[in-house]
């Protein structure tokens, strides 16, 4: 995050690294599945907490924010180690699909909040199987989202 | 709830995941050969008969910020390169709602196989297997046996 985006063409949408996304689908995945088993162990306010930090980290990345841990882990620690991508891909899906995230996850942690404890494990659930699908396969199910809401509102500005 | 009956639940979970990532895996950028009943052909598509392929033409519908498209795009041109009567053409799903809904196309891309004649072949979602582009022309192959090049005029 702290290299220039002046070797991006200006013409082009901002561009990633896709293997980015993929890594911190897979800390978020680990982060949701230690929430599931504290929060269906009846230990709510550890689970709330855990949920309320992923939360935070999914707000990060769908602001695209320069401080997103994931991001930083992924820029300093596991990018030098490796080859230079293929190629990248559009940062705009991936953030749209944390920003799916981040409303998932959030419906749970106010749920969690006005006493509803069942809340938290079914959000952080439905979070973990979209992360695993986009650690394991890189299927990323929020940015399907995106284009089925990029054609949507393609066709609706057409007519 | 147990600490035991939590990691059954979470192991419940983790298999219910890995079942669908499977699944997708197994049916994402695989062909589907398309019943010639419920084939589209070349009239539905904006494609007129000079630009199809001698032997196939893969017509992939696609979006510009969609990371797999591009990929899709490079691997089917890198393939049409390599075979001649190949051919590759694409689309922008968002600028073509009409065709979408009509070739019912939900992901994005999906790639739709053309024989020579223009009919819809083989239906593709997600990034096309290397493999699957072989196996696909090549069933398209005996077809190609009784239509010269150049008298594609079929479906006039």
């Amino acid at each position: 995050m702290s290299t220039p985006e002046t070797a991006v063409p200006t013409h082009k949408p901002k561009q990633i690294d896709p293997r980015g996304p993929r890594v911190a689908a897979a800390f978020t995945s680990i982060l949701l599945a230690v929430t599931i088993v504290v929060a269906l162990t009846g230990q709510n306010v550890a689970a709330l907490i855990l949920l309320a930090v992923i939360v935070v980290l999914f707000a990060l990345g769908a602001a695209g924010s320069p401080a997103y841990p994931w991001s930083l882990v992924f820029t300093k620690l596991i990018r030098p180690r490796l080859a230079p991508p293929a190629q990248t891909e559009d940062a705009a899906p991936p953030r749209f699909a944390l920003l799916v995230g981040l409303i998932i996850t959030g419906i749970g942690l106010i749920g969690g909040l006005a006493g509803i404890q069942l809340a938290v494990p079914i959000a952080a659930g439905f979070a973990f199987v979209a992360a695993f699908l986009n650690a394991s396969i890189g299927f990323c199910l929020g940015c399907e989202i995106y284009g089925l809401i990029v054609r949507v509102r393609t066709a609706s500005s057409r007519n | 709830m147990s600490v035991a009956a939590a990691f059954a639940v979470l192991a419940g979970l983790i298999a219910v995941s890995l079942a669908l990532a499977a699944v997708l895996a197994r049916t994402r950028g695989r062909g589907r050969v398309v019943r010639p009943s419920r084939a589209g052909s070349l009239p539905e598509l904006p494609i007129a008969d000079a630009e199809l392929g001698d032997t196939a033409t893969f017509v992939q519908f696609g979006m510009q910020s969609c990371a797999p498209c591009r990929a899709t795009a490079r691997r089917i041109q890198a393939f049409a390169a390599e075979n001649s009567g190949v051919r590759h053409i694409e689309f922008d799903i968002s600028q073509h709602p009409d065709l979408a809904s009509k070739l019912k196309i939900v992901s994005a891309p999906t790639t739709f196989l053309l024989d020579s004649h223009g009919n819809i072949r083989v239906r593709i979602s997600g990034l096309p297997h290397p493999d699957e582009l072989v196996h696909h022309v090549e069933s398209l192959a005996p077809a190609n046996d009784t239509n010269q090049p150049g008298a594609v005029d079929v479906h006039a």
